[in-house]
């Protein structure tokens, strides 16, 4: 009861969502309000915000470089990690516990993932198997080794589901220095190494020639891929980090003519989602009594934008060849004359 | 062990177990085949909102069906579903189908989660055993389902062996196929829909979230110990089915063993079905005996210890032709391109079997050492002459002799020989040692 009291947004539908936020942030600028005193559904956005715009560097990559499936076993094996950490580190076995360090969780992930897409490439090379079957086969044994593992050393057998699926509710103010911390790794990566990245994307034969290794960069990429899922999972849960991953780049790929603006409109249309996502969630709770997941909501709003955006732009391609047919005709017409 | 399908309350979690892992193995050789082994992650994942659908629409009081056979539909339907528009993404979206995989898993996973939340908040009890599909439960099997998952098992070895033949055609040569008028397509879908009705039976026993580990292992396992298809699904078969037993097995023994002291550990069965099944398979990658690692390895090793064997022998016997005395074995080895100390152990080795005789801290051939020495001479020489016949320049051609001289058989050589019309001299005009029989 306190806490919703002292939540401007509790009993705000969707229009008067924005209202509220719009009216908080002119508060903000004039400097009543500070970042201590955010409300959890502002923290909410800013968070999944801040995922968005994380992965939709990472993503873009992923998808042309058809490394999405991969991503999904990385977000499964991370879980390995996470739980292995907890084991060593354990003082008592709280699962979601702010007190273990950002860095501890972020050198585990980078272990299991890279450890990961190790040994399915090893794997599938040595034993001439197809790179799917690798994968599966060395994610799926991780996995299970990490739910066996939760189920053996807590007393609920259900906890690996918070893991799995994320809880955008229990959102904490701490974590936003972590998701903070990520993105700045994320853009450090993308400014230094973006040449590099593109070419070995786009022509891994020039680029092996021009002396950056594919392989260098294909881990570069590993690399971003688990510091994002680690950063993402308290919030969405490491399965649902993928259509983060996958959706607004696939979205931006209709328009974009460039990498880097590829970038930036999956970045703009994940931001909008996540925005869609908590307002949705907040307007379901005051006029329905409906107690949905948050995370599980801003991804539907993710692929609602996504299929919007693609009837619009068959619409607009539709008009587009009208015209140039049009045109066409109107120019064989003159030409008899 | 044999109690475990005898005693009443373990009987149908081990026999549905063995089931439900015997009919995912072998769909799991058909979409192997495929290469499409990350689809059973995608459609298993893809029955997660209909499970929790399900579970809500048994709240109704117009539904009258029990909760499992509701979920049961539920996960199929959604199953379906999620292939249909996977179909739809490649083709009308023209995604890659790595990206389609993806894009239709987190569709369908959000959209379980959000109705996961409404179950949760609303009705947690429901809630609770809508989970016992997620992460499976073997323990709880009953008769029924028992019943229920031999006789899909009995249905999918029973089409696999009607259409065998299909298939085969189908997977390997699908323009082949249609010309001999199979119709393709219906074979593809009988694929997918065998694939959605074993997703729907193993969840309860290995849950959603780990069932693609049963599609994947046990057909890489299978293909490591043979080429061929239908030895492929019996083998893929018996490694499920073994998997499905020692899984149910070991995790209740484990659970046994470690629960003594006051505390209980519990180990899930779903976690241990995939272990025990992923180990079969690192076990068969690395010895299965044609295409495992170690196999593999032992084979480039001792064909290595016999190249340097040949190679210490030939330079002995080179030696021996400027001097009767012997020579001092570092001179030998440092002909010799691999490491001092395995020079040094393959000189012991001959020592040891006779071909090489000690004069003090000099070496030289036995009997039986020159006689080998000469043969590989012999079919060096010749093999630089056959290389001259067939038009090599004279210059070019030692270094592929010293390849070949270990390689060549004696079939190969008789036919060498007549060939050249039984040769004295070689290219380098040095003359080719005659054949001795062995001593």
């Amino acid at each position: 009861m306190i806490l919703s009291l002292l939540n401007p947004y509790s009993g705000q539908g969707f229009f008067s969502f924005m209202k509220v936020g719009f009216l908080r942030l002119i508060q903000f600028f004039q400097g009543h309000l500070s970042l201590k005193t955010l409300a959890p559904d502002e923290l909410q956005i800013l968070v999944l915000s801040l995922i968005a715009l994380s992965s939709a560097i990472v993503g873009v990559f992923l998808i042309h470089r058809k490394m999405t499936m991969l991503a999904n076993a990385l977000s499964h094996t991370v879980i390995f990690g996470i739980v292995l950490t907890y084991l060593i580190l354990r003082k008592s076995f709280e699962l979601i516990d702010p007190t273990l360090s950002f860095k501890v969780m972020f050198l585990a992930s980078l272990v299991t993932g890279v450890l990961t897409a190790f040994l399915s490439q090893l794997i599938s090379k040595i034993s001439n198997l197809q790179k799917d079957a690798s994968i599966g086969l060395v994610f799926t044994t991780f996995f299970a080794l990490g739910i066996l593992l939760i189920t053996l050393f807590s007393k609920n057998s259900h906890i690996g589901i918070d893991m799995i699926m994320g809880n955008v509710d229990a959102l904490h103010y701490k974590d936003l220095t972590s998701i903070f911390y990520m993105l700045g790794c994320n853009l450090l990566i993308i400014l230094l190494f973006m040449r590099g990245l593109k070419v070995s994307t786009f022509d891994p034969i020039f680029s092996k020639l021009a002396g950056f290794s594919p392989t260098l960069f294909n881990y570069l990429i590993v690399l971003q891929l688990s510091l994002t899922a680690i950063g993402a999972f308290r919030a969405i849960g490491v399965v649902l980090v993928l259509s983060f991953f996958i959706v607004p780049p696939l979205a931006a790929h209709l328009y974009a003519t460039s990498i880097e603006k590829q970038i930036l409109i999956a970045s703009f249309i994940g931001v909008i989602s996540s925005y869609l996502g908590v307002s949705l969630s907040r307007h379901l709770l005051t006029h329905y009594g409906l107690a949905l997941s948050t995370g599980g909501l801003t991804v539907l709003c993710l692929y609602a934008v996504y299929f919007l955006n693609r009837l619009f732009y068959q619409a607009y391609r539709g008009y587009k060849n009208r015209k140039a047919k049009l045109a066409a005709e109107n120019f064989t017409f003159i030409k008899q004359d | 062990m044999i109690h475990y399908f005898l005693d009443p309350i373990l009987k149908a979690p081990t026999i549905g177990c063995i089931a439900m892992c015997l009919v995912c193995s072998l769909v799991g050789v058909l979409i192997f085949i495929r290469k499409e082994s990350l689809l059973g992650e995608t459609l298993s994942h893809a029955a997660y909102p209909g499970i929790m659908l399900a579970a809500l629409l048994t709240l109704l009081p117009s539904v009258k069906l029990p909760l499992t056979l509701c979920i049961l539909i539920g996960a199929g339907l959604f199953s379906y579903l999620a292939l249909k528009l996977l179909d739809l993404s490649k083709k009308r979206l023209k995604m890659s189908p790595d990206s389609a995989l993806s894009f239709v898993l987190t569709l369908f996973f959000g959209l379980g989660i959000t109705v996961a939340s409404l179950l949760q908040n609303t009705y947690s009890l429901l809630y609770k055993q809508a989970l016992v599909f997620l992460f499976g439960q073997a323990a709880t099997i009953t008769d029924p389902y028992m019943y229920l998952s031999i006789s899909l098992a009995v249905l999918v070895v029973s089409v696999i062996l009607f259409f065998y033949r299909e298939i085969q055609i189908t997977n390997f040569d699908p323009i082949f196929a249609q010309t001999i008028g199979i119709r393709t397509q219906r074979i593809d879908r009988l694929t997918y829909l065998l694939m959605v009705a074993s997703i729907v039976i193993g969840i309860r026993s290995i849950g959603l979230f780990l069932l693609s580990g049963m599609f994947i292992a046990p057909a890489i396992a299978a293909r490591q110990w043979s080429h061929k298809l239908h030895r492929m699904f019996i083998f893929s078969g018996i490694i499920g089915a073994l998997s499905g037993f020692l899984g149910i097995y070991s995790s209740f023994e484990l659970s046994v063993a470690f629960s003594k002291g006051g505390h209980s550990l519990s180990f899930a069965t779903g976690p241990m079905i995939i272990l025990t099944s992923s180990s079969i398979t690192i076990f068969s990658l690395l010895f299965a005996p044609k295409q495992g690692w170690v196999s593999r390895f032992l084979k480039i090793v001792t064909f290595k210890f016999k190249c340097t064997q040949e190679n210490i022998l030939k330079s002995l016997w080179h030696f021996a032709q400027q001097t009767d005395l012997g020579v001092a074995p570092q001179k030998v080895w440092n002909y010799q391109s691999i490491p001092r100390i395995s020079s040094l152990l393959v000189t012991l080795y001959l020592y040891l079997k006779g071909e090489i005789l000690r004069n003090k801290s000099l070496i030289m051939l036995s009997p039986s050492g020159r006689i080998k020495a000469q043969n590989i001479v012999r079919l060096h020489r010749l093999w630089e002459l056959y290389l001259v016949h067939i038009g090599v320049g004279k210059e070019k051609v030692h270094h592929n002799a010293e390849e070949m001289e270990h390689i060549i058989t004696p079939h190969i050589e008789e036919k060498l020989l007549k060939l050249m019309k039984h040769p004295t001299k070689d290219p380098h005009n040095q003359p080719i040692p005659l054949k001795e029989p062995a001593l």
